[in-house]
């Protein structure tokens, strides 16, 4: 057998064309191990935006295997609207707000526009939890809150989220980089679909600073 | 202050990449005009082979300038009153161009698309070319006040610049770099989003038409 498997850990970098040198450490091949290893801190491999670029459209097979359960957590509150009362009067405010919450991934970027990529994480979210991925929730609502005079009355929000890690699994008809089968590590943060949310109020008097930049 | 306008320093950034340019580029200094930054940038979809925006910096989130929104409430008295103010506020993009593109085709303006592709991959939601918020604030005045409602309309600024690869020599270069920014609302920078309710009292005239 002549395939060779590579596991290109997972490394942030910043956007632009830069390529990824993978350490000998992370090239695992059947076969000519010692030849291929001695060249492997030099050899170029594609960056996992090219990879991604690759699924479903150059590919013979391009899935995504989630393991384990999906961690659900609440997400750190967020401002979600506020008033400064530049009034002598207390007020008691309505504050209407909306706030949406994105997924994101260990990639920083978004697959969104890579139709291929983002298709198989979704059957692949499906299969294993058996239902729909949620990328998007926005939440709206309005909240009473009383401000006092000269003060900022604030609304904050958090949204009960998921984890999920997995990797992509994907085979080329002919070497792709030298090889013929690539696997893509990626942990996902999302809005749980038919999850909870939080809502908190805080009044609290204006700083000098805030007088300034919000009463003038 | 929103808007800089950059005509020709894409000129100064050009870079000559073949080999055999020392003797040429002196040659092409002289006789080659160097083209307008929106003369290179309305060949990104349009002529050449490579054309991809780099953000430098990630957004910068800003508050635009505070103005009054809805109108200002009177209370005549006697006894404080509470009233609901509708509004609605809203901006547009800008770049720093600050050109009109109003006689440019779809395909000359292919970059703005370039650059809408580049703002999603980065921050995993579409650009807002405009936006428009429109709410409802209770405000209370007292007897011989009036009061009114301010807001300064979240903005991001992305910085970065255009990256143009040519099959051949354009303007006498292979590679060229364009400088751009683009500027638009942010509705979800929150913490620069700040509703102010103001009240002062009354002045002799405003008075004079409570009769």
């Amino acid at each position: 057998m002549t395939l060779s498997r590579r596991v290109q850990s997972l490394v942030p970098r910043s956007r632009g064309r830069r390529r990824l040198t993978t350490g000998v450490g992370a090239v695992l091949t059947v076969g000519l191990l010692v030849s291929v290893a001695s060249i492997a801190s030099a050899e170029e491999v594609p960056t996992s935006k090219e990879l991604m670029e690759k699924c479903g459209k150059d590919t013979d097979f391009c899935e995504f295997h989630i393991s384990g359960p999906a961690r659900a957590y609440l997400q750190t509150a967020g401002l979600a609207a506020q008033t400064a009362n530049c009034t002598g009067s207390t007020q008691d405010a309505s504050l209407t707000w909306e706030k949406s919450t994105s997924s994101s991934n260990s990639f920083g970027w978004s697959l969104k526009v890579m139709a291929g990529a983002a298709k198989a994480f979704q059957l692949g979210f499906k299969v294993a939890y058996q239902h729909e991925w949620t990328d998007t929730l926005t939440d709206r609502d309005t909240t009473k809150m009383t401000i006092p005079g000269g003060h900022m009355g604030r609304v904050f929000h958090a949204r009960e989220m998921e984890e999920v890690s997995g990797k992509y699994e994907m085979h080329f008809g002919s070497r792709y980089y030298g090889h013929y089968y690539w696997y893509l590590p990626m942990t996902v943060n999302s809005p749980k679909g038919g999850g909870n949310d939080k809502v908190t109020t805080k009044s609290e008097p204006m700083t000098e600073q805030e007088r300034a930049q919000f009463c003038a | 202050m929103r808007l800089t306008t950059r005509t020709v320093a894409a000129a100064a950034v050009a870079v000559a990449t073949m080999a055999g340019t020392t003797v040429l580029a002196g040659k092409a200094l002289a006789e080659e005009q160097p083209p307008t930054s929106m003369e290179l940038l309305m060949k990104c979809r349009n002529g050449a082979d490579f054309c991809e925006f780099h953000a430098e910096g990630g957004p910068t989130v800003f508050a635009g300038d505070r103005h009054q929104i809805g109108t200002t409430l009177f209370n005549c008295g006697p006894g404080a009153s509470t009233k609901q103010v509708t509004w609605i506020d809203g901006t547009s993009e800008t770049n720093s161009l600050g050109v009109s593109l109003i006689t440019a085709t779809d395909t000359e303006l292919g970059f703005f698309s370039v650059f809408k592709t580049e703002y999603e991959v980065s921050y995993g939601h579409k650009w807002g070319t405009s936006e428009s918020t429109n709410r409802t604030t209770d405000v209370k005045v007292d007897a011989g006040q009036k009061a009114w409602l301010t807001r300064a309309t979240p903005m991001q600024r992305i910085p970065g610049k255009y990256e143009l690869h040519f099959g051949s020599k354009f303007h006498g270069h292979y590679y060229w770099y364009v400088p751009f920014t683009m500027t638009g609302p942010a509705p979800e920078a929150k913490d620069v989003d700040v509703v102010s309710q103001h009240s002062a009292p009354m002045t002799a005239g405003e008075k004079e038409q409570c009769a």
